[in-house]
C-alpha cells in the first residue's frame, strides 16, 4: 500500500505544476532555497513544449483554420495532458475537443476527419505492427508479380490491411473525380498515409475483395458479382500500383 | 573491453554515425516509435551497443507503467537489437490514468518516495528483463523537501534495485551549479551503488537573466564538464558499459560532430576505461 504520505503529496504537486498559475500552492513541498518562481518556469517550458507539439502534430488541420494556434492555447488550458495510459495522443485529443470549442465549417470537419483517419491507421499500423510490415515488403515487390496475375492461378491478392473509411463533405481534398459527400479509403503505404476515392463500382468491388482475400484472381472472378475477370485484371493493377493490394 | 561510445540519434546526425569513433547509438522511444516505419530506426549500421531512452516510465509515480507502453518499449528495443532501457528519476504523472506534466520533476527525497520509486523499478526490470534498466539523474530547476540528499537517495535506490545508473555527468554539473554542492564528490559518492552504468554527456549555457545553467542540449561539452566526464570515467572504471552523447538544437557541422565524439572516445582511452566483460567493444 503506497504511503498516504506519498500520495497526498504527489497528488497535489501534479495539481501545482499541471496547469498555469498554480505554482503558488507547490511551496509549502519546496525545499530551502527553492521558490515558486522555478516551479513557473518549469510548468510554463512544458506548456511551451505542450504547444509546439500541438502545433507540429496538427500542422495540417491548422491550413483550414484562421488563427488556429488560439485553439491550441485554449486546448491547452482547458484540457491536461492526458497520461500514455490513455492511448490518445494530444493531437487527437485536441481534434476530438475541437467541434466542443468552435463551430466548424463543413471544410474545417474535413481536415479534421482527414487528420483523425491518418491517426486511426496509425493505430491499425501499431497494433498489427507484423501484418503491417509484411503486406508493406509484399507491396514493395509487387511489379514482380503483377504481370504473371492474369495467366497464374497460384498467385493470391491480398488486400492492405492497414485500412480505414472516412468521409468527406465537400471537395477541398477530394482531386474532383468523384462528387461530394464521398466515401474515402485510407491506407498506409511506403512509409506515409495515402488516400482513395473510389466511384461507387470500385468501392462494391473492394468490399468483394475485403469478404474473399487473399484470394487468386479466378477465385474472385468466380464469386464477382461486379466485374468480369479481365475488368477484375485491370482494377487490381490499379489497386497495386495505389499500394492497396500486394500479390503473393 | 572499452564502453561503447555513440551519439543519441537525431536525424541531423545520422550521416556520422558511420565514424570509427562510433560503436553504440541510443535511441529516444518517442522519436523511434513511428507506428509506419518499416525499417529499423537504428537503420543498416551494426552497432555493437544500442540502448533506448524512453521518457514515461515515471518511475516515482503512484503506481508502475502501463504495460502497453513496456511492452512498446520492448518491442522497439527488440527489433533494434538494444541492450537496454533507461528513464529518469522522476515523475511526470501522479497515476497511469491521471495527469501528465510532459516533463519529469523531481523526487521528493524521503522514505516514501524511495519505497515507491523502488518498488516501480523492479516492476519495470522484471517487465523488461533481460534488458538491462538504467536510471538517470535528471537536471531540475527546483527541489523539494525531504528528508536525505539526492545522492543518498540515488545510492539507496541503486543498492534495493539493483538497477543501473545512467550519470548524466551535464546534468549533475547543472544542478551542482545551481544548487551549490560539489559535483566530484556526488558522483564519487553515488558510484559505488552502482553495479553497471552508462553516461550522458552534453552541452548547455548559463542564462543570466535567471542566474541558471541550463541544460538544453544545445551547445558544445563544455569544459568543466569534460572535467567531470574523466572523473566519472575513473570513478566508474570497469562498470561503463556505454557513453552517449546528446544534442538537440543548434547542430554543429560535420566536422564539429566527429570530432566532439572523437574527443569522448580519446578521453575514454586515456583513463583507460574498461567495460565489464561482454559489453562494449575493444
Amino acid at each position: 500500500m503506497t504511503s498516504i504520505v506519498y500520495q497526498q503529496q504527489l497528488r497535489h504537486l501534479i495539481r501545482a505544476m499541471s496547469m498555469p498559475n498554480r505554482e503558488a500552492s507547490a511551496g509549502q513541498s519546496l525545499a530551502s532555497g527553492s521558490t515558486p518562481a522555478r516551479v513557473k518556469m518549469f510548468v510554463d517550458g512544458n506548456l511551451e513544449k505542450r504547444r509546439e507539439k500541438l502545433e507540429t502534430q496538427l500542422l495540417f488541420v491548422a491550413d483550414a483554420f484562421e488563427g488556429f494556434d488560439r485553439f491550441t492555447v485554449d486546448f491547452i488550458r482547458a484540457e491536461p495532458l492526458a497520461t500514455f495510459g490513455s492511448a490518445v495522443s494530444d493531437g487527437e485529443a485536441m481534434l476530438r475537443w475541437l467541434p466542443t470549442a468552435t463551430d466548424l465549417s463543413p471544410i474545417q470537419r474535413d481536415y479534421i476527419t482527414c487528420q483523425r483517419a491518418r491517426h486511426t491507421i496509425e493505430e491499425i499500423a501499431r497494433e498489427n505492427r507484423i501484418a503491417y510490415v509484411r503486406f508493406q515488403e509484399l507491396s514493395s515487390i509487387v511489379d514482380q508479380f503483377l504481370p504473371q496475375l492474369g495467366n497464374d492461378d497460384r498467385l493470391r491478392i491480398l488486400l492492405n490491411p492497414t485500412r480505414t473509411w472516412s468521409r468527406f463533405e465537400t471537395s477541398e481534398l477530394l482531386d474532383g473525380k468523384v462528387p461530394p459527400p464521398s466515401n474515402v479509403l485510407f491506407f498506409a503505404t511506403r512509409g506515409d498515409v495515402a488516400t482513395a476515392a473510389l466511384e461507387l463500382e470500385g468501392q462494391a468491388l473492394l468490399n468483394e475483395l475485403v469478404d474473399y482475400q487473399p484470394c487468386t484472381l479466378a477465385e474472385w472472378a468466380s464469386v464477382s458479382t461486379g466485374a468480369d475477370r479481365d475488368e477484375l485484371l485491370a482494377f487490381c493493377r490499379d489497386l497495386a500500383e495505389m499500394g492497396l493490394v500486394a500479390i503473393g | 573491453m572499452h564502453p561503447a561510445i555513440g551519439y543519441a540519434i537525431r536525424e541531423q546526425n545520422r550521416f556520422v554515425l558511420d565514424d570509427p569513433a562510433i560503436n553504440a547509438v541510443e535511441m529516444t522511444f518517442e522519436r523511434a516509435d513511428d507506428p509506419l516505419r518499416i525499417e529499423r530506426y537504428v537503420g543498416d549500421i551494426d552497432f555493437d551497443y544500442v540502448s533506448v531512452h524512453a521518457l514515461k516510465l515515471s518511475p516515482a509515480s503512484l503506481d508502475c507503467p502501463a504495460r502497453h507502453y513496456l511492452d512498446a518499449l520492448r518491442s522497439i528495443a527488440m527489433e533494434n537489437g538494444a541492450a537496454s532501457i533507461s528513464d529518469h528519476l522522476g515523475f511526470t504523472r501522479d497515476t497511469r490514468d491521471g495527469v501528465e506534466l510532459g516533463h519529469f520533476a523531481p523526487v521528493p527525497p524521503t522514505s516514501e518516495a524511495l519505497d515507491v520509486t523502488s518498488k516501480n523499478i523492479d516492476f519495470i526490470q522484471s517487465e523488461l528483463s533481460p534488458l538491462h534498466f538504467f536510471i538517470e539523474n535528471i537536471a531540475y530547476l527546483f527541489r523539494l523537501e525531504g528528508i536525505m540528499k539526492e545522492a543518498e537517495f540515488l545510492k539507496q535506490l541503486l543498492s534495493r534495485t539493483g538497477c543501473g545508473w545512467l550519470l548524466d555527468v551535464t546534468n549533475v554539473y547543472a544542478n551542482a551549479t545551481n544548487f551549490d554542492f560539489d559535483p566530484y564528490e556526488f558522483i564519487a559518492e553515488v558510484m559505488p551503488a552502482a553495479e553497471r552504468v552508462q553516461i550522458h554527456l552534453a552541452g548547455g549555457y548559463f542564462d543570466d537573466e535567471v542566474n541558471m545553467y541550463i541544460d538544453s542540449h544545445s551547445h558544445p561539452i563544455p569544459d568543466d564538464v569534460w572535467d567531470l566526464y574523466r572523473h566519472a570515467l575513473a570513478c566508474g572504471n570497469g562498470k561503463i558499459d556505454a557513453i552517449f552523447v546528446e544534442r538537440d538544437q543548434n547542430f554543429p557541422d560535420e566536422g564539429g560532430w566527429r570530432d566532439e565524439i572523437r574527443a569522448v572516445r580519446q578521453i575514454a582511452e586515456q583513463v583507460q576505461v574498461l567495460s565489464p566483460s561482454g559489453r562494449g567493444s575493444e
